[in-house]
């Protein structure tokens, strides 16, 4: 059975082919959803995010370039997506007065007791763990990570998606890393908490 | 390679480095225990990386974007969308209605124009070996106020240049009886 490229999908969704559409949703909604997850941590919003990705990657069908691979594209489209609700959390802890920012790059809260009650109850301590220190690094940095260590995209793609040099990614990826080896001592050394 | 260059192990356990470049830390590390235990440090993070898992999407997630998608195109339903269709079917109606009254407003006024001036002068009759005085006794009598109104409000006509140079005065005349 021949697998039709993301591309090949693409070029019929532009020509209207609901089908396509279809078949694009269920290659990525896993893989999206995950992706705004591990951003924004709330998973409700991450699903929002997720399905404003996607509408928009169909409203946008007529402008995509068979040019750049489709997963550039949507990874950029959520990046920003993700980005921008990373910031306007961020605005309103501040607003509130809750900002738990000390160099305006760094932790941020989303507001949802319900979610994270839920969340708490599945989350292991090595998750909770790993969670918080990704959660502390900067924006880009913790798009390259995510990016890179858990939704498998290649660093020239990251470097696309964040619109930056690939030697600048190799630095982003190298500093996080070091970052996270400090952070996460514990779990290097000891192996178990 | 230099011996705890960092960045250059990190992109080793990450598969960034370029082949020859691969080589030449595998040799490295063949004889530095130092930089074998920093290898082994970042392959341990990125193990622990692993133990992070989030939620799957729900199982609704796939409808709602359809629902969206489908909205969205209700919303912007190109050229032949329903609400462009009624806007275009009103504008469409206003405009033969225009058009209409203006050829049944310019269909009175062509038949106003075409209307025999014959009809509007007082018939003279002619008869045969009777001499035609330059102006008849009948013409010089006062006309009855119902048929100077008549002639008085067809006194536009007679401004109207076109009306007035193609018309032949004789041929307005009643034919006088050739016996």
């Amino acid at each position: 059975m021949v697998v039709d490229s993301d591309l090949d999908l693409m070029l019929r969704v532009r020509q209207a082919d609901a089908g396509s559409f279809d078949e694009l949703l269920r290659r990525y909604r896993t893989p999206l959803v995950k992706y705004f997850c591990r951003m924004v941590r709330d998973e409700a919003l991450a699903e929002d995010l997720a399905q404003e990705a996607f509408l928009r990657v169909y409203n946008a069908r007529n402008r995509y370039r068979p040019d750049a691979r489709f997963t550039t594209w949507l990874y950029r489209i959520a990046t920003n997506l993700a980005l921008n609700a990373i910031r306007d959390a961020r605005g309103r802890g501040r607003q509130d007065g809750n900002g738990t920012a000390d160099d305006g790059e760094t932790s941020f809260e989303f507001v949802d007791p319900k979610a994270s009650a839920e969340q708490q109850m599945i989350e292991t301590d090595r998750g909770r763990m790993i969670r918080e220190a990704i959660e502390s690094l900067p924006e880009n940095q913790r798009a390259a990570v995510i990016l890179h260590k858990y939704q498998d995209v290649d660093y020239r793609q990251i470097a696309g998606i964040l619109k930056v040099s690939e030697s600048a990614v190799k630095s982003l990826l190298f500093r996080a890393y070091e970052t996270l080896r400090a952070r996460l001592e514990p779990l290097v050394r000891g192996g178990q908490l | 390679m230099k011996c705890q260059d960092r960045e250059k192990l990190f992109l080793f356990v990450q598969r960034i480095l370029q082949a020859d470049e691969a080589d030449q830390v595998r040799r490295h590390l063949a004889g530095c225990t130092e930089c074998a235990r920093t290898v082994e440090e970042y392959r341990k993070l990125d193990s622990a990386l692993d133990d992070w898992s989030v939620a799957e999407p729900s199982p609704w997630f796939e409808g709602r974007v359809r629902a969206r998608v489908a909205a969205s195109g209700r919303k912007d339903s190109g050229f032949l969308g329903f609400g462009r269709v009624r806007t275009l079917a009103a504008g469409v109606a206003a405009t033969v209605l225009i058009v209409g009254a203006l050829v049944v407003f310019n269909h009175q006024k062509v038949a106003e124009i075409n209307q025999p001036l014959s009809s509007l002068a007082r018939p003279v009759t002619i008869t045969a070996g009777q001499r035609v005085p330059a102006k008849t006794e009948a013409l010089r009598k006062p006309l009855p106020p119902e048929e100077q109104l008549k002639m008085d409000e067809n006194l536009s006509l007679l401004e109207d240049y076109e009306v007035v140079a193609d018309f032949d005065a004789l041929s307005e005349l009643p034919q006088a009886n050739s016996n």
